[in-house]
């Protein structure tokens, strides 16, 4: 079954001067297992569709739907709590908390008692490759990579299935954007996570399994990584 | 959407809040700060109002206004002629309100008098001496001016006597040293004549025990006026005054006063309201109470208006402290909610850190000010700060939270 799931689904918002379409009825369907590049020129809609699919806003037109179900119909603080995470560009991890503290987070929030996040923090801290001598740090303390591999921990560690990435080797160099994609592709494909990734990087759609091209609010007709190549 | 009811995590909240203000200490002081410098302000110009307040009581309580019966010109304050209703008007509380509105009442009268024991001694008395020869009959030490220290006169009091006799009915009198010699054991004879609008009615025999003696060349006896009193009732001759005044019991009455009086006397530009009793003026100086009193609520009244302007601005400062300090954390708030944080819990993580350090900025506040100055006051004024302060931070971490969530987290096509 179809996670997510677009059912022309469209967005306008109005500006100081005119109506925006940024989406115009898209259809599309996300899987489990799989990781998607999204990409297209600035203004595509690719942020647009993002925010849509993360529930942090709701289309004019048309639906978004999980497990069968529109977004706008979910308790979207729950749905980003258990069921979607994002990850930025600009890592936006909380500086005056550690790095097990910021990983710990999305526990806290479900109310899982402390020790037990710690462990699980622990745990998707070490899946990503950061260890013991990690925790106590803080997020200026380390560089991009460990930045984006702490954010990707922190989205794993709240148990959502679906990875929406924001750029997220936009800030990195070209080894830690090879890390945090392989990373990304792993948890789509060993762990079944549904990973979406939104990139300008060609590199990275190469490795898609799919790559949706968004061109002036619609999806260019899907092709394969090797098609986009 | 579906909305369910979100339970809170104060605990979250709280946890989150400490760490921030234990790792960030120097914006949290700032914020602390504004606190601290509110709840001075209010204390210091709540302990200035309270003392004003209580200065202008001070004043009303302790600085005496003495109101004199004159002539119905105001200009003649002695030679008055003044008795009947007009005595017992300022004693006879029972009977007479304005009594009830006034206390150190000075009544004098004046008597001419002869002293047998002068007069065998073959003393020369010159024509002025004998002008000047009168028995006082008074109320108290204060109707007789020429007893004041001021005036230089040095009353010695024989043992078992002092200035309260004159309140009494005792038949004792205070004469001039040099008339200490005509005492016989202790006991002064004199003969009054009693006149009534310079004519004699008649002489009495009157004896007066010595209490005691002043300085000075005058020929002047003083006795207590219920004794002369008592003396001229015996013989059935009119009592009246020369001279009366008095102090209001009450300054806070004086208008009481005043209309209390103008049954009797003419009071200020208002003759009395009795058409048969407009032969005297009451003269109530109040004026420098009046002045002293303007002067002090002229304060009063703008301190009364400074507190409430700064208790407003508060609520403005509360907005902008908390604007400026949440500001730049709207992309924290945002990443908090695409966590799936809830609304009220980011707005409740904000509070929960504003709060404490608002709270901590008015204890050392009060601190402070209790140092300094001695007991914080106004607590009622500081919770109406607090409550300002914090309906202002509301609305300010409110507009921070407003935010796209996208927008905040600085995402870009």
């Amino acid at each position: 079954m179809a996670e997510l799931q677009l059912q022309q689904t469209a967005y306008a918002y109005r500006n100081k001067y005119q109506t925006v379409q940024a989406l115009k009825g898209v259809d599309y369907q996300f899987e489990s297992g799989r990781f998607y590049a999204l990409v297209g020129r600035s203004g595509s809609g690719k942020t647009t569709l993002l925010s849509l699919l993360a529930g942090l806003d709701f289309p004019t037109e048309g639906k978004v739907l999980f497990n069968g179900k529109p977004t706008n119909e979910l308790d979207c603080d729950e749905y980003r709590r258990d069921d979607v995470a994002v990850i930025y560009q600009s890592y936006n991890l909380f500086p005056l908390l550690t790095v097990l503290e910021n990983v710990t987070y999305p526990l806290e929030l479900k109310k899982t008692p402390l020790p037990e996040a710690k462990e699980t923090a622990k745990e998707k801290l070490l899946s990503v490759g950061l260890g013991e001598e990690y925790l106590k740090r803080f997020p200026a303390m380390l560089s991009g990579g460990e930045q984006q591999r702490v954010a990707i921990a922190r989205a794993l560690a709240g148990g959502a299935k679906i990875i929406l990435a924001d750029e997220p080797t936009g800030n990195l160099d070209e080894e830690n954007g090879a890390v945090v994609v392989s990373i990304l592709q792993r948890l789509a494909h060993e762990e079944g996570y549904c990973v979406i990734v939104v990139t300008h990087d060609m590199g990275i759609a190469e490795r898609a399994d799919e790559v949706i091209r968004l061109s002036d609010g619609r999806i260019v007709p899907n092709e394969t990584a090797a098609e986009a190549g | 959407m579906r909305r369910r009811k979100k339970p809170l995590s104060l605990k979250l909240a709280l946890r989150y809040a400490a760490k921030r203000i234990w790792r960030s200490p120097l914006p949290c002081a700032a914020l602390a700060a504004v606190s601290f410098a509110f709840i001075l302000m209010l204390q210091e110009l709540g302990g200035m109002l309270a003392q004003k307040r209580e200065s202008l009581d001070a004043l009303y309580r302790e600085l005496p206004v003495n109101c004199t019966v004159s002539d119905v010109t105001g200009t003649q304050t002695d030679g008055l002629f003044c008795g009947g209703v007009y005595l017992s008007a300022c004693t006879d509380a029972e009977h007479y309100p304005l009594a009830r509105l006034v206390k150190d009442v000075c009544f004098r009268r004046a008597i001419r008098y002869t002293c047998p024991a002068e007069e065998a001694a073959g003393e020369e008395i010159s024509e002025d001496a004998e002008q000047q020869s009168k028995l006082n009959g008074i109320t108290r030490i204060a109707a007789a001016p020429l007893l004041a220290a001021e005036h230089g006169a040095e009353i010695t009091w024989l043992p078992g006597y002092d200035e309260t006799v004159f309140e009494s009915e005792l038949a004792v009198c205070l004469i001039p040293e040099d008339m200490e010699q005509y005492a016989e054991e202790g006991e002064l004879n004199l003969v009054l004549s009693v006149e009534e609008y310079g004519k004699l009615i008649c002489t009495l025999p009157a004896s007066f025990t010595v209490a005691g003696t002043y300085t000075g060349a005058s020929r002047l006896i003083y006795c207590p006026w219920a004794a002369m009193r008592a003396l001229l009732e015996a013989e059935d001759c009119y009592v009246y005054a020369d001279s009366i005044s008095f102090t209001a019991a009450d300054n806070y009455r004086l208008d009481e006063l005043r209309s209390a009086a103008s049954m009797y006397f003419a009071v200020g530009v208002h003759f009395s309201s009795n058409a048969d009793m407009q032969q005297f003026t009451l003269t109530v100086h109040d004026s420098i109470l009046k002045a002293s009193a303007a002067t002090i609520r002229g304060d009063i009244r703008l301190l009364e208006t400074l507190i409430p302007l700064l208790l407003a601005l508060s609520a403005g400062i509360g907005f902008a402290a908390s604007f400026l300090f949440m500001r730049s954390r709207r992309a924290e708030f945002a990443v908090m909610r695409s966590l799936g944080t809830g609304r009220a819990q980011v707005f409740l993580t904000a509070f929960a850190e504003q709060l404490p350090l608002t709270l901590l900025g008015m204890l050392l506040g009060f601190l402070a000010y209790g140092f300094w100055r001695g007991a914080p006051r106004n607590i009622g004024t500081a919770c109406i700060y607090l409550a300002c302060h914090m309906a202002g931070m509301a609305a300010a971490t409110l507009l921070i939270m407003r935010t796209n969530v996208m927008e905040a987290l600085g995402a870009k096509e």
